[in-house]
């Protein structure tokens, strides 16, 4: 977090940096879920499925608003901005978020930073998480795929004659 | 100017894997021995979960500020040759080993007679069979994962002990090359591996969750945690300035400089070992000028800094018209290695080490539905054309007039900056070619389209032979047990000291080398 994702939290959240409490509410991280969710209907299978995930989500929701900087206030602002996207957008405003090249037009709005800082590093999380799956492979960066000494290996190799 | 606590047996400058491991046998051979560690970089935090998830969810790079910046804003590159130092190491508490790839290869026996055998560069003054013992050792710290034997049989170079772990199987996608390796009779190998058994092939090795892939850093932890080493200090954030010489032939004292402040403070020791990768140990050693020495210390032959080197990186990209069953390269490092043209009859040319990418073939799937891909446009592309590269690195020959020198200005870390003069010797072009050759003959064998076949921009991450190691300080600035010549306490650990580069990675021989050094010193010390 030392480039571009920084510089956008530090414009975005100001003070707020310093809130390292996790006190996301119920509802909140239950939005924050359905995102999750909603990335995996857009894009996975059932090769991967969320349930599955939940853990390591959860694990980088903590991570995120425990430590410096947290992301508390930017879960906190996404959450009010996906519910007033769902009064204009209805059952499409996924699609919206994660198609429509307006949300990521003009970097001095909320909702390119969320878009940013939240939908596309939830997106990177799913893909490591498991989420690959669905396009091939056993392995990917970031997946915790396990020891290349166990008889099931960790990737798809090639034994050959070596 | 103050004194900093008092005086040491020992001042080691720099934490790299070169430090740490002197420092680790100074140790286990006397626990009380009093060590200070300068280092001008501070402590990197590792094994930090928040950490790996900013790299898993951001994809940006988690040591942008303990690396050098950008040419321009920082270091002067002024040959002909542009020399790229930006994440070519890195200042902070375990040095380069913080960010490297853990490739960890033996250098073999024609190295160390390169002039001998080519007429080019220099002889080592040390033997294969002499580094042989401690290239054991330095594969058992590292925790080096490989196989000996190469798909020929050969196990070359020579080695009394085994890999102290298997090698990590081939990646499936490797099998083409595999093929075209084995249609042209050339052998290939594992990749051998800093990998500790606790990996969990995550492959985010640049930022590993747990601790999998070897770094010096570690080794302080364990030896800072260590109640017996009571004497051993650490000193973050601290770029040391310059050597004060008590007379010609003895170091009395270290200066360093607050990076802040600017105050100069002082630490006296009996012995000194410089152990600040090549860019910043010749530079120090031009810097600390006085009476005794009024060209810095070693340099009256005016060769400290100079025969620069680090090896050219060659490329051949080329892609299959699709990946019917998407292969990707699945590990963050590569699992495949030829070093047929690392031979003896190639020496004259430069020696060529070749390897799979560690990247390719690969589709950035977070990326393209960050960018608004639709699953069935993801669906095409994993299954559409398979890029993939050769890669190399060619030895090349030192060269008098390529030089490290003190820049203008000073960096992040508080020291001055690095000038590089780099130009290439004039055939290397020719000799280039015909490397380059080679390895678009094994993708056509392939049946790939070649779309790049080329040398890529010089970057500084195994420059070596700044100091480098020989038997008169005509011709050298360190002798074969590495003290700086004349200089009764003063030594010099680093791929510096390496007359020639060969074609593989350095850090396995540098460990070697440490701990040979670290039995020297300890050897020293038992005889007074
Ligand atoms: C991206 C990358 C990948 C690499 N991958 C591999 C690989 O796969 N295999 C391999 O064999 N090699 C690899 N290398 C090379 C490897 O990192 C180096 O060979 C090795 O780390 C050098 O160790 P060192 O201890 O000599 O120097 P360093 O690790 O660079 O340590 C020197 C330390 O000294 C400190 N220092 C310097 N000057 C001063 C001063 N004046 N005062 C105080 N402190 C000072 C620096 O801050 C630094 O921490 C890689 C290098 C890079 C850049
Ligand atoms: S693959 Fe790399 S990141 Fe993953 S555990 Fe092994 S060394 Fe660490």
């Amino acid at each position: 977090m030392w480039h571009e994702s920084q510089e956008l939290l530090e414009q975005f959240v100001g003070t707020e940096l310093q809130d390292t409490t996790d006190s996301l509410g119920d509802e909140q991280r239950r939005e924050l879920w359905q995102l999750f969710v909603a990335i995996h209907d857009t894009w996975g299978s059932d090769a991967a499925r969320p349930e599955e995930m939940d853990s390591r989500w959860r694990e980088f929701i903590h991570e995120k608003c425990v430590h410096s900087p947290s992301y508390l206030p930017v879960y906190r602002l996404a959450c009010r901005l996906f519910g007033q996207l769902r009064r204009v957008h209805g059952a499409q405003m996924y699609d919206y978020l994660f198609f429509d090249p307006e949300v990521s037009a003009d970097p001095l709005t909320e909702l390119y930073r969320v878009k940013k800082l939240v939908v596309d590093e939830f997106i990177r999380v799913y893909v490591s998480s498991g989420g690959f799956r669905a396009y091939g492979g056993k392995n990917y960066g970031g997946f915790v795929s396990g020891s290349r000494f166990r008889s099931q290996r960790p990737y798809r190799t090639f034994e050959g004659k070596q | 100017m103050s004194n900093r606590d008092s005086n040491y047996q020992c001042v080691i400058v720099g934490s790299g894997v070169a430090g740490a491991v002197v420092a680790q046998r100074l140790l286990e051979a006397d626990p009380k021995t009093s060590i200070a560690v300068i280092e001008a970089g501070p402590r990197v935090p590792l094994k930090d979960r928040r950490r790996w998830w900013d790299f898993v969810s951001t994809a940006e790079n988690p040591y942008e500020k303990y690396h050098d910046l950008a040419l321009g804003r920082e270091n002067q590159s002024v040959g002909d040759e542009t020399w790229v130092f930006q994440e070519s190491r890195l200042m902070g508490r375990g040095g380069s080993t913080v960010h490297w790839g853990g490739w960890a290869l033996r250098f073999k026996e024609e190295d160390f007679q390169t002039c001998s055998r080519t007429g080019r560069g220099a002889d080592w003054p040390i033997s294969y069979d002499e580094l042989e013992p401690y290239y054991g050792l330095a594969e058992h710290l590292l925790g080096v994962s490989g196989k000996a034997e190469d798909s020929h049989g050969k196990v070359n170079p020579r080695r009394s002990s085994e890999y102290p772990l298997d090698a990590f199987p081939f990646v499936v996608a490797d099998r083409p090359m595999i093929h075209a390796f084995e249609n042209e009779g050339i052998s290939y190998g594992h990749m051998p591996m800093a990998r500790f058994r606790k990996c969990m092939t995550t492959g985010t090795c640049r930022y590993c969750p747990f601790g999998a892939r070897f770094t010096a850093a570690y080794m302080w932890d364990a030896m800072e945690a260590n109640p017996q080493y009571e004497n051993l200090r650490m000193f973050p954030d601290s770029p040391c300035e310059r050597l004060v010489c008590g007379d010609r032939r003895s170091v009395r004292a270290i200066e360093i400089r607050d990076p802040k402040s600017g105050d100069i403070s002082r630490i006296e020791a009996e012995k000194f070992v410089i152990a600040s990768g090549s860019y910043e140990s010749p530079k120090l050693l031009q810097r600390s000028e006085s009476q005794y020495w009024p060209s810095g210390i070693g340099n009256d032959f005016d060769l400290v800094g100079r025969f620069l080197i680090s090896h050219p990186f060659l490329h051949v990209r080329a892609a299959f018209p699709s990946n019917a069953n998407r292969w990707n390269q699945e590990l963050d490092f590569p699992t495949l290695m030829s070093r047929h043209y690392d031979s003896p009859d190639e020496q004259p040319q430069g020696k060529l080490f070749l390897f799979k990418d560690r990247s390719r073939p690969s589709l950035d799937l977070a990326s393209m539905m960050i960018n608004g891909k639709r699953r069935v446009e993801i669906n095409r592309a994993s299954i559409g054309p398979m890029e993939f590269e050769l890669q190399g690195f060619m030895e090349e020959f030192s060269n008098f007039d390529n030089r490290v020198t003190v820049g203008e200005g000073r960096n992040r870390a508080g020291m001055p900056q690095t000038k590089v003069n780099f130009s290439r010797n004039t055939d290397f072009r020719d000799r280039a070619a015909t490397r380059l050759a080679i390895m678009e003959r094994i993708v056509r064998i392939m049946g790939a389209k070649i779309a790049v076949s080329a040398v890529r921009t010089q970057r500084g991450d195994h420059a070596a032979s700044t100091c480098r190691m020989g038997s008169s300080p005509a011709d050298s600035v360190v002798d074969r047990n590495l003290q700086v010549h004349d200089v009764e306490n003063l030594w010099i650990c680093s791929n510096a000291v390496f007359p020639t580069g060969a074609a593989v990675n350095p850090t396995l021989t540098l460990t070697a080398l440490a701990t040979r050094l670290g039995d020297h010193l300890n050897g020293l010390r038992r005889a007074s």
